[in-house]
């Protein structure tokens, strides 16, 4: 065994030796052996200052390298202390590495106290500082594609906006499964605005054991988050500036000007030749729009807007296009999306004594998002002070702001307005999809004045000095979809640009952390640690909606805005966060072989907030964008107005034991008690146990391994829990109204609705398996867990027995089971070291879901995204929020179609519903009426198989959660040169683009998306088999069934980041009286490979931690996954920056 | 002071910090139910709360009818479609589990007995002016239970009995199951006798106090209750001393009457809705107030047809018409005596309109220009105290007392006395005076299983064309989503699915 892995490795030191470079001077030879004698294969020697000349020793530990006497060798092999060796003239120098003790003494953070990294056993992902790319706004897109086992996921790209982050998958139905941010040891419930600069390490606690002593607010993972602190070197300051350039990183493929005006005129000629079939009159496309009208009325069909054409588009007369339909070709893309620019100062300051240790750093950045004019601008600033008062008693002391200004663009939702409050409206991007190309995005001379078509539009509402009054050159075009949509049943939504831009949306978040700790020493290695905290967090929120964005079909300025689409929206939020911890921690070897590591704390921790909203309607100047203009202060209304008030007493231990660095058995165990907890059960118990076996340093192992390969194998299994459970849920409160007594209207009062007064956290239940395998010294890392994980007590609101009072209560159900199971894997390899290093890194995530059980008499749950459309189905045997909806088996073609009229006649004859026993000679179909059947249909699956297409044939078609995904990084450096490459990849999810219900209905009332053009038009232009017939009527057999053509792909393969550097030589340093100066470029996003028809395939519109008010944010949506509605798509970004320390 | 000492003495402070009061936050949006109960308004508003519900449609509001008038069929309520036709499934005796009106009736009766039992349990939170404050409040909490269960009981037979506030889902799905019919008609029993025995409730409540229980009404249902029981072919052994029980509660009921001569009483009296507040023969409404949405009523508009025949027989100021009515040949075949008040001033006829006619009544008439309607609903008064105390005497084999008191009814109404003088003949005038004199009252149902057994009532159901009538509809169905938490113990009513 340790033969061969011995000529592994000798093949592998040859193989990097082929690195070294050519020699000069004279050749010194010798040996590297460790303190016990043994060789060092792959230890590096490079002659001190000229790092073109290294060489990496064989596998006897032997290397030779030319140099003269006088220079300095560098040896160095990680795990041992790099010694430097002064050339005295001998040409054999041999080298004795001590292992560096240090390293091997590594600690990690894993909550309340740092623990040696060797006695850690629970499951962990690490990443350092270093390993993160700069350039990034955000934290967490940071690490996007860095860590197995935690997805995170880019799903808004909005100026300020972060990210999702979800470790080892779902595992709640209503609350949500954020994971818990510990910043310095202050447990918060998210900081996507921290100044990445500021962070030394991120460690995510991944499985229930490690996060047991979070309690319960451990069960869907825990960020922890150091932040750099001084040193004892003299003070250096380092300035980093970088200038970023972002712009859209995927355009979406639509039709243009003259395909759409095609899709059009198809789309109501489909529709005229439908209601013909109906009305069983002759069908002439050539049939001019009071012809059309007429001839159907003849016959008791009273259709207007859906069968008749635009004269913009076409001209009866001509018998062709009208002229001005391509007057314009809009890219609505173009207009809408923009590069930006995003400019980074960063200083920060670092030193100290002995004594007294300090970092203090000051960030900003000026970010402007790639929709105008969305913008961020944030401030932070951190200091963080150690100081040794004595020589028992170290107190430190943690100060960090952050001040952000936020310029956003209401880019979710649907692109129709609504009316004030109606907050999922006024989507500006689904507008960008929609925007119809064969209109203007700016006037110009030639579109103002009167316009015969326009005013023809809205039906003489509209008239040609009011049209011309607001369309003045230069200024955008507005509400062309509008007035169009109401004679002509076009989609009414405004210029996407306008919306952008006109709907002033505004948000200030300001957060102020002051943490304070004094650690006490009485006895060595007794650390009694005391630390008080408090956070504050005000948001300001304000929202203006003028009168110069139409809404439906009344056009801006219109009278009609008035009454509920001219609004004022003004919130502010203040949170409050205190938090006392008392902690002792002690650690001590003993016996040689013996070291145990023991924790104790108690904590207590309280979070207030107060939100106070108003609303007001009705605004004399758009140019007072304030709530304050409002016109009629009697009608300021309450918005969003609440207080609550939340907390939290713990007491915690964790009890570590390594028996002669090869056992080491873990147990922690955590109480809490939350005011969140029903009053029956005020306090939780979160146990847990792990264990390791360092295989490796057994004594049978470890003179054969040394040096070779370390292996040890992991076990744990832990209990955590999720509180956000609401704060008074457990409470019963008091209602009040009127009703007769006495003959006079007399108050009443009564218990709202029934509480579980049992109500408490969500619990998981999770095994974790792991194995670390460290081949070469190190070189090559692996880790890799198996974990299962179980929670039950899921939050549901479900029936209950009427006699409680109430029918329905949010309760734990006891009996629910939700699955999480999968494998992470993490590999690293420093294949070069030396003067050129190259390390690349892989990581491969699997997770399974699935709801093993929801409650007794409940199987399933179904969630309507939008438009009451039920798109998610959470039942047992799938994951939560599964897809569901129709299969579809093809397009109709013209023979179905006669056989579907031929089951018609049967249908008809049987009295409405077919003869047991009936085959279908066509497909099944929804609806027999006439003007629901055509060539060019969608076949669905009649799933049941009852010859109809009822509800009941929906099926399960995926789900949004992938089939694994992963990441890999690479770096390479030579010579003050790095390049490091990010990539990451995500296979199998599906995304229910729900955009496709404007933008892909076949409609031809708004734009399209480019596959529309494969769409079935006749026998002899089929299309491509699954894209049907154009139609503006709402066809009951097509129209807008959530079928599999909505339900994408969201695969893709993305380059998540490129970085080049070059860090300046020492000399010109020196020269220029500076530490050091490196400059760089980096790339965000680069690409993306994907077939995802919309913008971004990692959108999950109801999970998004982006901008939105409490209002938007879905309490179920975690059953309602992967799902498009209209989110800021991420931007690519190229970056300049430099850095200099000083 | 040394370092050890200050850290001893915050660690100290830290971990006394009274834990238990840290944890314990109440909701700064809302009055809890904990702290809400401070003084006797307080009380009052409970109480009222309670009351509220009983005005519910569910309960004894829009809906009551279907489960009364419906059900005997007399009234229609023509399948449109509505609510897929479940509207129509009472009176065509085609009543499924998963109906939601019985779903939504079950719900109102147990939420309105659970606010009963939450002022019940914090009735002594306060100390009162006055102890009589307290135990009326309780004797009309009582009273309101009592009235719950006895719908219950006529309803559904077996039902759960919850006499105190259910604290935990654990209590919740303990007491989750039906118990034996005598169980429940003890639990009103004893909710009736603690009103007339512990409260000082007046005996009647008059004008100020409509609206509200008295002891009187607690005793009028004491009583019917008693007959409801005693008329149940399962207690076919206590037959007669329920009778009795009935006839004394009854009695005592009658006693208090504050009018002499009950034929001078008028017929309309109680129905004028600027009057009927202070009716003589008025013993227990539920009291509406119009001219606001704050607490209208809306059975005019349930019970009246489009195209009235009458204007001077409108019922309300909007002429809304709801689905409701009387068929012309039932409501014919009832009123077959000619000279009766109660038909030629209390029912309307409506025109023939989508190849419907029938009548209507006028009990509940307001044309208050607002269209919110403060007509009340007539739970008990005197006419059905009389009407039960013939009821009982017959059952009890007094066919002389109850004739004398099914004759003060029909004198009243212009009618001479019956001419049956024993056995079925005088059961049949008596249940059909109940009919008349009761007609839209929400009694129709209860009554006619009082009078009649189940192969009867078949009899009588299959004779009136109700084809799908069988053993079933004499009881309602548990309803299915209730069912589902607990089969075993709400087991299903016999001849349902689920």
């Amino acid at each position: 065994m340790s033969k061969l892995l011995k000529a592994i490795m000798a093949f592998c030191a040859i193989f990097l030796m082929s690195f070294s470079l050519v020699a000069q001077n004279v050749v010194v030879k010798g040996t590297v052996v460790s303190a016990n004698g043994e060789p060092i294969i792959g230890a590096g020697v490079v002659v001190k200052g000229a790092p073109t000349r290294g060489v990496v020793t064989d596998a006897g530990g032997q290397y030779s390298i030319p140099a003269a006497k006088g220079e300095t060798l560098v040896v160095s092999c990680l795990g041992y202390a790099s010694k430097e060796v002064v050339l005295t003239g001998s040409t054999r120098v041999d080298v004795v590495l001590d292992e560096d003790t240090s390293l091997i003494d590594e600690t990690i953070v894993v909550g309340y106290a740092p623990m040696r990294k060797s006695d850690f056993t629970g499951s962990i992902a690490s990443v350092k500082s270093s390993e993160l790319q700069s350039s990034t706004a955000t934290l967490g897109q940071a690490l996007v594609g860095r860590v197995a086992g935690v997805e995170i996921r880019q799903s808004e790209g909005a100026p300020g906006a972060g990210v999702n982050i979800r470790v080892r998958g779902v595992n709640s139905l209503t609350a949500s499964t954020a994971p818990l941010y510990v910043v310095d040891g202050y447990p918060v419930a998210d900081d996507d605005l921290i100044n990445p600069n500021d962070i030394e390490s991120i460690e995510i606690l991944k499985d229930a054991a490690s996060a047991a002593i979070y309690g319960s607010r451990g069960a869907s993972g825990v960020v922890l988050i150091t932040t750099k602190r001084g040193n004892e070197n003299k003070a250096s300051v380092t300035y980093d500036f970088s200038y970023g350039l972002q712009e859209l990183g995927r355009k979406i493929d639509l039709l243009n000007a003259r395909e759409f005006a095609e899709l059009y005129v198809e789309a109501r000629n489909n529709s005229y030749w439908a209601y013909c079939q109906k009305g069983g009159v002759t069908y002439d496309p050539r049939d001019d729009n009071a012809t059309r009208i007429a001839k159907l009325a003849a016959v008791g069909i009273n259709q207007s807007s859906t069968i008749i054409v635009s004269p913009y588009f076409w001209d009866f007369a001509k018998n062709d296009y009208a002229s001005t339909a391509f007057m314009y070709d809009t890219d609505w893309q173009d207009e809408y999306f923009s590069r930006a620019g995003m400019a980074r100062h960063n200083v920060s300051v670092n030193g100290g004594s002995k004594n007294i240790k300090y970092m203090a750093s000051l960030g900003y950045l000026d970010q402007d998002g790639i929709i105008s004019p969305s913008g961020h601008k944030q401030i932070n600033a951190r200091i963080n002070l150690d100081a040794q008062v004595t020589k028992r008693l170290s107190v430190s002391v943690n100060y960090a702001m952050t001040d952000a200004k936020t310029r956003e663009v209401k880019s979710y939702g649907r692109s129709n307005s609504g009316g004030e409050g109606s907050e999922g409206y006024d989507g500006a991007t689904q507008g960008c999809l929609v925007a119809i190309p064969n209109f203007p995005a700016w006037n110009t001379i030639e579109n103002v004045g009167s316009q015969p078509w326009a005013i023809d539009g809205n039906s003489g509402v509209l008239t040609a000095d009011v049209w011309g009054s607001y369309n003045t050159p230069g200024t955008m075009a507005r509400s062309w979809m509008n007035f169009f949509s109401n004679k002509y049943d076009f989609n009414s939504s405004e210029s996407p640009i306008v919306v952008a831009n006109d709907l002033k949306i505004n948000r200030v978040r300001v957060r102020n952390n002051l943490s304070m700790a004094a650690t006490y020493e009485p006895v060595k290695d007794l650390k009694i640690k005391l630390q008080l905290g408090r956070m504050w967090n005000n948001e300001e929120y304000s929202k203006y909606r003028p009168n110069s964005i139409g809404a439906g079909k009344n056009y801006a300025y219109s009278a009609a805005l008035e009454t509920s689409n001219h609004y004022a929206i003004s919130s502010t939020r203040k949170d409050e966060d205190s938090l006392g911890e008392l902690t002792v921690n002690y650690k001590k070897a003993f016996g040689g072989n013996h070291r145990i590591d023991a924790l104790a704390g108690f904590t207590m921790q309280d979070h207030t907030v107060n939100r106070i909203g108003i609303q007001a309607m009705q605004f004399s100047d758009n140019r007072i964008e304030d709530i304050s203009a409002t016109i009629d202060p009697n009608a300021v209304r309450e918005y969003d107005v609440t207080r609550y008030e939340y907390t939290l007493v713990s007491y915690l231990g964790r009890l570590n034991y390594s028996y002669a660095d090869r056992y080491t058995i873990t147990g922690s165990f955590r109480a809490d008690g939350s005011s969140r907890f029903g009053a029956s059960s005020k306090w939780g118990y979160f146990p847990s146990i792990s264990a390791g076996w360092t295989l490796s340093n057994e004594p049978f192992l470890k003179n054969a391994l040394d040096g070779i390969m370390t292996a040890r194998l992991r076990a744990s299994w832990g209990m955590s829990g999720n509180n956000n459970i609401g704060n008074y849920a457990s409470i019963a409160t008091i209602s009040t109204s009127t009703t007769g007594m006495g003959g006079a209207i007399s108050p009443t009062s009564y218990e709202s609705s029934f509480v579980d007064a049992g109500l408490s956290w969500e619990t998981t239940k999770q095994t974790n398996l792991g194995l670390d395998l460290g081949f070469f010294n190190g070189r090559v890392n692996l880790i890799a867990n198996y974990y299962n994980s179980i929670s039950t007590d899921v939050l549901y609101s479900l029936g209950i027995p009427s006699i409680s009072g109430s029918t329905s209560t949010t309760t734990n159900l006891g009996d629910s089971k939700i699955r999480n199971r999968g494998f992470d894997i993490q590999l690293d390899a420093r294949i070069l070291q030396g003067p050129v290093t190259w390390t690349v890194g892989t990581n491969f995530s699997l997770n399974r879901n699935k709801v093993l059980f929801i409650s007794e008499g409940v199987e399933e749950i179904t969630n309507n995204t939008m438009r009451s459309s039920p798109t998610h189905i959470t039942k047992v045997g799938y994951p939560i929020g599964s897809f569901q909806g129709f299969k579809t088996l093809g397009i109709m073609s013209q023979a179905d179609y006669l056989n579907t009229l031929k089951d018609r006649e049967v249908y008809i004859n049987n009295g409405n519903s077919f003869p047991a026993g009936y085959t279908l000679q066509g497909p099944a179909v929804a609806d027999y009426s006439l003007e629901y059947l055509s060539p060019g249909n969608v076949i669905y699956d009649d799933y049941n198989g009852d010859n109809k297409i009822t509800d009941a044939d929906r099926q399960i078609i995926g789900d949004a959660y992938p089939d694994f995904t992963g990441g890999f990084n690479t770096s390479l450096s030579w010579n003050g040169f790095d390049l490091a490459m990010g990539f990451t990849y995500s296979m199998g999810a599906l995304v229910v683009n729900f955009n496709d219900y404007y933008a892909y209905n076949m409609e031809g009332s708004g734009n399209q998306y480019g596959i529309v053009r494969e769409r079935y038009v006749d026998e002899s232009r089929p299309g491509n088999g699954y894209v049907p017939r154009a139609f503006r009527h709402g066809n009951k057999n097509t129209g807008m069934k959530v079928c599999d053509r909505y339900f994408d792909h969201a695969d893709y393969f993305r380059m998540s980041t490129a970085s080049l550097g070059y860090n300046f030589p020492k000399t010109v340093c020196q020269r220029l009286k500076v530490q050091g100066i490196r400059v760089y470029v980096n790339g965000d996003n680069l690409f993306t490979i994907t077939n995802y028809r919309g913008f971004n395939p990692e959108v999950d519109q109801y999970n998004s931690q982006g901008n939105r008010t409490s209002g938007e944010r879905k309490s179920n949506g975690n059953m309602m996954p992967g799902f498009d509605w209209g989110s800021y798509p991420v931007a690519r970004v190229y970056t300049l920056g430099f850095r200099l320390t000083f | 002071m040394k370092l050890n000492h200050i850290f001893a003495i915050t660690a100290i402070a830290l971990l006394s910090a009274s834990c238990q009061d840290f944890l314990n936050l109440s909701d700064p949006n809302a009055v809890t139910t904990g702290n809400y109960y401070q003084n006797e308004t307080d009380m009052q508003n409970s109480l009222n709360g309670a009351y509220a519900v009983l005005k519910e449609g569910n309960f004894m509001g829009s809906s009551n009818p279907y489960f009364e008038e419906c059900k005997a069929r007399m009234l229609t309520y023509p399948d449109t479609g509505v609510n897929a036709g479940e509207n129509a499934s009472f009176d065509n005796c085609t009543v499924v589990p998963s109906n939601q009106f019985v779903l939504s009736r079950w719900n109102i009766i147990y939420k309105c007995i659970d606010r009963v039992n939450v002022l019940l349990k914090h009735l002594d939170d306060i100390t009162y002016t006055n102890a009589s404050v307290r135990n009326n409040l309780e004797g009309e909490a009582r009273f309101i239970r009592a009235l719950c269960y006895y719908t219950l009981v006529c309803d559904w037979g077996d039902v759960p009995v919850v006499l105190s506030k259910l604290e935990s889902l654990a209590e919740v799905k303990a007491a989750n199951f039906r118990k034996p019919k005598a169980d429940v008609y003890q639990a009103i029993y004893d909710d009736c006798e603690w009103v007339i025995s512990n409260s000082s409730l007046p005996d009647l409540q008059g004008k100020a106090g409509v609206g509200h229980a008295s002891k009187v009404a607690a005793q009028t249902l004491y009583g019917k209750a008693l007959l409801q029981k005693a008329t149940d072919a399962d207690f076919a052994s206590e037959k007669s001393s329920l009778c009795s029980k009935a006839i004394s509660q009854l009695t005592a009921a009658w006693n208090k009457k504050p009018f002499g001569d009950f034929t001078t009483v008028d017929v309309t009296e109680i129905w004028d809705v600027a009057n009927q507040a202070a009716a003589k023969e008025s013993i227990f409404q539920l009291d509406f107030v119009g001219g606001s949405n704050a607490a209208n009523s809306s059975y005019n508009t349930s019970f009246r047809t489009s195209n009235i025949d009458d204007d001077s027989k409108e019922v309300n100021a909007k002429k809304s018409a709801g689905g409701f009515f009387m068929s012309v040949p039932k409501a014919e075949s009832i009123w077959d005596e000619a000279g009766d008040k109660r038909f030629d001033i209390l029912m309307g006829k409506g025109k023939t309109s989508g190849g419907l006619t029938g009548y209507y009544t006028v009990k509940y008439k307001d044309l208050d220009a607002s269209g919110y309607y403060g007509c009340n609903n007539v739970v008990l008064r005197y006419a059905d105290v009389a009407m039960m105390l013939a009821e009982a005497n017959y059952h009890n084999g007094n066919a002389t007392e109850a004739v004398k008191w099914v004759n003060l009814i029909r004198n009243r109404a212009g009618l001479a006395n019956t001419t049956a003088t024993s056995g079925t003949a005088l059961r049949d005038v008596i249940y059909k005076e109940r009919q008349r004199e009761f007609a839209y009252e929400f009694k129709a149902w209860t009554d006619l299983k009082r009078g009649y057994n189940a192969s009867e009532i078949t009899s009588i159901m299959k004779a009136d064309g109700a084809t799908e009538f069988d053993n079933a509809d004499l009881l309602l169905p548990i309803p299915h989503a209730q069912w589902l938490l607990n089969p075993e113990g709400l087991y299903q009513n016999p001849g349902y699915k689920d």
